[in-house]
């Protein structure tokens, strides 16, 4: 890591052939000569101080990115598991993130933030560009980025005329079927449709149903308008729906053998479990872009209306027996309102301000049934374990009702200036992020019992709680951001900068059941309940991001990279644990104080016009300072989740054939890894570094492609998530090898 | 535009700030509530740590255990949602009306060869709760004290079905 600074300034002072304009398309690092309107953060993110990566419309096509967690390990240090089901959105940057509870990044499609982290893994379809902007964004994109930030561009129709098809099918009998169609009514006026279905069995079986649990179906389409006036009045629209049924959760059980009544129940590595899990999702949207170019100054207005109604369904033990289930409905309104002003002269000084505010309503209903094995040994158990007492029930399900209401609102304002001095470029920034949140809950479940004390007789009882509550919160924090960049030239630089990065608190509505439970319980002993008010909310999360980067070409343009060294000091950090004993809930708490140090570097080399090569690393040691949680001292550990070392190597050799029909042959080579991981936080679980080849042979014709792909090439064994439930520990393995062929035709 | 920014940002951060408090136990930097070694009927919480050690070795910690002494002229210790192992479940436990040993200042000790402690449970008709003395959980060779902030106390339990325990008890008073 200290060798890295002299390299990068060698590199630097190397000279330069390349100008901005010359660059090419569809790297990680280059930037795309496309009709993209970037509010807030200019096209040429080389010449600006944050470490970013850039894929354009090809890389993202014959990478096949289809979502926003097939970005994982591309861009360094960010790694997007693929687990569980859509609702998950678990992202991993520089140390932190988030299972639970409110992302590290924030995503932006076509300018519109999406507000809910449960809609982040989408189907992704006619992308002209994503950026990837790594190190927090708080003072342009507020609450949620404090890892950084993904804007996602779709083509614009007055940019691109034409129809386009494609159709894929690969392992596990996976369909993915495209169209669309970009038109322009006028040169000023065009609209771009576009519709997605796909579907797939599945990789695992669940060796309880004998059949595969992880298969999905979803659809949906987009509708976006975009108008131009002469004098410099800008109009977008982007209509967005989907539909998702996906069914769940392939996690394999890796404790030690269950037996019961001399049968075995599950053995280790085997998914089994016998209840129904799944989830579905209904999501749309409609952002409203306006932006009017005035003087020196232009004024953007963003709104957008999200709406999402999902529901998750979980077999909450996963094994074959009768423990317990959980179905968690929820629905969400959302509107978001960011008023944009930003300074439009290119001399010295430039500037950015803007007012932001958003509303959201959301309701959930999360109920957790016992069923007869759950009430035998959750609850009488636990309570029979007393050697004076003895419960009885004959209660063959038993409800633990939690129903909540949910809504936010918040409101920033934020200003950031930029002045150049020479070859120097001074900037700071500094937002106000207010949020206030409430939630209403009401907690109810009934039991029937007796009790016998001391070998008396027994009598009859009924533990019947029912709470309502209301907690609320309010959050400001101030999200300062400074930096300062030496240019060599304009995509040649160093720069060193510091900012401020926030996570908003909320409620551990997931705990709700757990709470319930444990109080049904002291109910049935003595009576106090003891739950602890501070557990069902957790704090806002901040933290403070030191880099040293740089962006660097040489050689006349032929390698191209950037770099970052990044120090974080994270305080109240987010994390998501199992509570203590025979819990059936997972919980957010905040750790003391945690810290994560490490470097990136992202690689390209051209060394002619028909090869490729792109490489990017990330190292991060991210630590607890910090943690106890009244059971044990984490201060030192691993922060559990997220990888030490993140990996992507590349290559594409382009063959003309010679044949006009035919186009190019592309080969594409490539590699991913990310590890180790620590599962938990004690340390004593996790997963080694791992590496998935991946493959590719191409046919390119201006009219069409015709791409035969295959990933996980060496079907290595691995696994992408660890948890625990009611003491047991499960994981999901990572998905196996897979290849498939995709056909994609263009129509003028 | 910078004003009315700078003005509205300052605005902000005077009338606002986060309400979520740490939540950190304050512990007292004194203990006014014995005098002369003797209690003086103001009941003393203490947070502190348990250890309950099984004769296999095995301990189990509740690092967040708090232990309750109410009295005047005798004691009486309440174990709050108390357990000496994982899978007992969380009781509300008291030794009711016993001797102490006064101290000098704020100090008493106390030495029982064998409690039955009362447990707080479901009344068989009418509802509500009761404390009952419960055999079972027989406590042997009782012994702790209070010295200023700090509170010690010992004992063992041979409890049917769960097994033989020593429990340590080192707690700090609240304010």
């Amino acid at each position: 890591m200290r060798r890295l600074l002299p390299i990068a300034c060698l590199l630097l002072a190397a000279p330069c052939g390349a100008q901005a304009g010359e660059e090419r398309a569809d790297t990680v690092i280059a930037v795309d000569k496309v009709q993209i309107t970037a509010i807030k953060q200019g096209l040429v993110l080389r010449s600006q101080p944050v470490a970013a990566a850039v894929l354009g419309s090809r890389a993202l096509a014959g990478e096949h990115v289809d979502a926003v967690k097939h970005l994982s390990q591309r861009v360094p240090n960010l790694h997007i598991p693929d687990y569980g089901s859509r609702m998950t959105s678990s992202i991993y940057v520089r140390g932190f993130g988030a299972r639970i509870g409110h992302p590290v990044m924030g995503l932006n499609v076509d300018n519109v933030p999406v507000m809910n982290k449960d809609c982040y893994d989408t189907e992704l379809s006619d992308v002209e560009r994503i950026e990837v902007l790594r190190g927090p964004q708080s003072t342009l994109y507020g609450r949620n980025t404090m890892g950084g930030v993904m804007n996602v561009y779709t083509i614009s129709p007055l940019a691109y005329r034409g129809t386009r098809l494609l159709a894929e099918y690969g392992s596990g009998n996976t369909w993915r079927l495209r169209i669309s169609t970009c038109q322009r009514f006028t040169p000023d006026l065009g609209i771009a449709v576009s519709g997605f279905y796909t579907r797939s069995d599945g990789f695992f079986d669940n060796l309880a149903t004998g059949r595969r649990c992880d298969g999905e179906q979803s659809g949906g389409g987009r509708l976006k308008l975009q108008w131009r006036s002469r004098s410099g009045l800008r109009i977008d629209n982007t209509f967005a729906f989907s539909l998702l049924d996906q069914g769940g959760y392939p996690y394999a059980y890796v404790g030690e053998e269950i037996v019961r009544d001399g049968q075995t129940v599950v053995r280790p590595g085997e998914i089994r479990y016998n209840d129904p899990s799944g989830y579905r999702r209904t999501a749309l949207s409609d952002g409203l872009t306006i932006r009017c170019d005035a003087g020196s100054c232009s004024v953007s207005s963003i709104t957008a209306y999200q709406y999402s109604d999902d529901a998750m369904t979980l077999d909450q033990d996963f094994l074959p027996l009768s423990y317990f289930t959980l179905r968690q409905a929820r629905t969400e309104h959302t509107l978001s309102e960011d008023l944009v002003f930003r300074s439009r002269d290119e001399g010295r000084y430039r500037w950015i301000a803007g007012v932001f505010g958003f509303y959201r309503s959301s309701t959930m209903e999360a109920p957790v049934n016992f069923k007869r094995t759950g009430i035998e040994e959750l609850i009488l158990r636990n309570a029979n374990s007393s050697p004076a007492l003895r419960y009885e029930s004959d209660a063959e399900e038993l409800l633990l009702a939690s129903d909540f209401r949910n809504p936010a609102a918040g409101a920033a304002l934020y200003h950031e200036s930029r002045v150049r001095l020479g070859r120097w470029t001074l900037a700071a920034g500094l937002r106000a992020d207010f949020e206030h949140t409430r939630l209403r809950y009401r907690s109810r479940t009934s039991l029937d019992y007796t009790l016998s004390i001391e070998n008396g007789p027994a009598g009859a009882h009924t533990a019947a709680i029912d709470d309502l509550g209301t907690l609320r919160r309010s959050y400001l924090e101030l999200l300062p951001k400074a930096s300062v960049m030496y240019s060599f030239d304009e995509v040649r630089n160093l720069y060193l900068s510091a900012a401020k990065g926030y996570r908003a608190g909320g409620f551990n509505t997931q705990l709700f059941s757990d709470i319930l439970q444990e109080k049904l319980k002291a109910r049935m002993v003595s009576g106090v309940d003891g739950a602890d008010p501070a557990a069902m909310s957790y704090k806002p999360e901040t933290s403070w991001n030191f880099e040293l980067g740089g962006h660097f070409s040489c050689a006349g343009g032929l390698v191209r990279g950037d770099f970052a060294l990044f120090w974080i000091l994270c305080r109240n950090q987010q994390l998501t644990v199992f509570p203590q004993g025979n819990a059936t809930g997972r919980m957010m708490t905040n750790a003391g104080r945690s810290q994560s140090r490490g470097g990136e570097l992202s690689l390209q080399v051209v060394p002619c016009r028909s090869l490729t090569f792109d490489a990017a690393y990330g190292y991060t040691d991210a630590r607890f300072v910090r943690y106890d949680n009244g059971q044990a001292d984490f201060g030192g550990n691993r922060i559990p989740y997220a990888p030490r070392h993140t990996l992507s190597l590349g290559a594409e050799w382009r063959i003309p054939t010679g044949v006009d029909w035919l186009g190019d042959a592309v080969l594409q080579a490539g590699a991913r890894g990310a590890g180790p991981i620590c599962w938990n936080e004690e340390n004593t679980r996790s997963q080694p570094f791992y590496l998935l080849c991946s493959a590719s042979l191409r046919i390119e014709h201006p009219r069409y492609a015709l791409d035969f792909w295959g990933r996980n090439l060496g079907g290595t064994a691995y696994d992408v998530f660890y948890f625990k439930s009611m003491g047991n520990e499960f994981v999901q393995r990572g998905r196996p090898r897979t290849m498939g062929i995709t056909l994609s035709v263009n129509i003028d | 535009m910078k004003r009315f920014f700078l003005l509205a940002f300052a605005t902000l951060a005077l009338t606002a700030c986060n309400d979520d408090s740490d939540g950190a136990p304050r512990f007292a930097a004194e203990n006014t509530r014995i005098e002369d070694g003797s209690l003086t009927g103001s009941n003393m919480h203490f947070l502190g740590t348990a250890t309950a050690t099984s004769a296999d070795g095995a301990a189990y910690v509740d690092r967040q255990a708090e232990f309750e002494f109410a009295g005047l002229d005798s004691f009486t210790l309440y174990m709050h949602r108390t357990r000496f192992a994982a899978a007992m479940p969380a009781l509300e436990m008291r030794l009711f009306d016993q001797p102490y040993i006064p101290g000098t200042g704020a100090a008493f000790s106390f030495a029982l060869p064998s409690v039955v402690p009362q447990v707080n449970l479901p009344n068989q008709v009418g509802g509500g709760y009761t404390w009952t003395s419960l055999k079972a959980y027989t406590l042997t060779e009782v012994a702790g004290s209070v010295e200023g902030t700090v509170c010690r106390v010992a004992f063992s339990c041979d409890v049917p079905k769960l097994g033989v325990y020593r429990v340590e008890y080192e707690g700090h008073l609240l304010e």
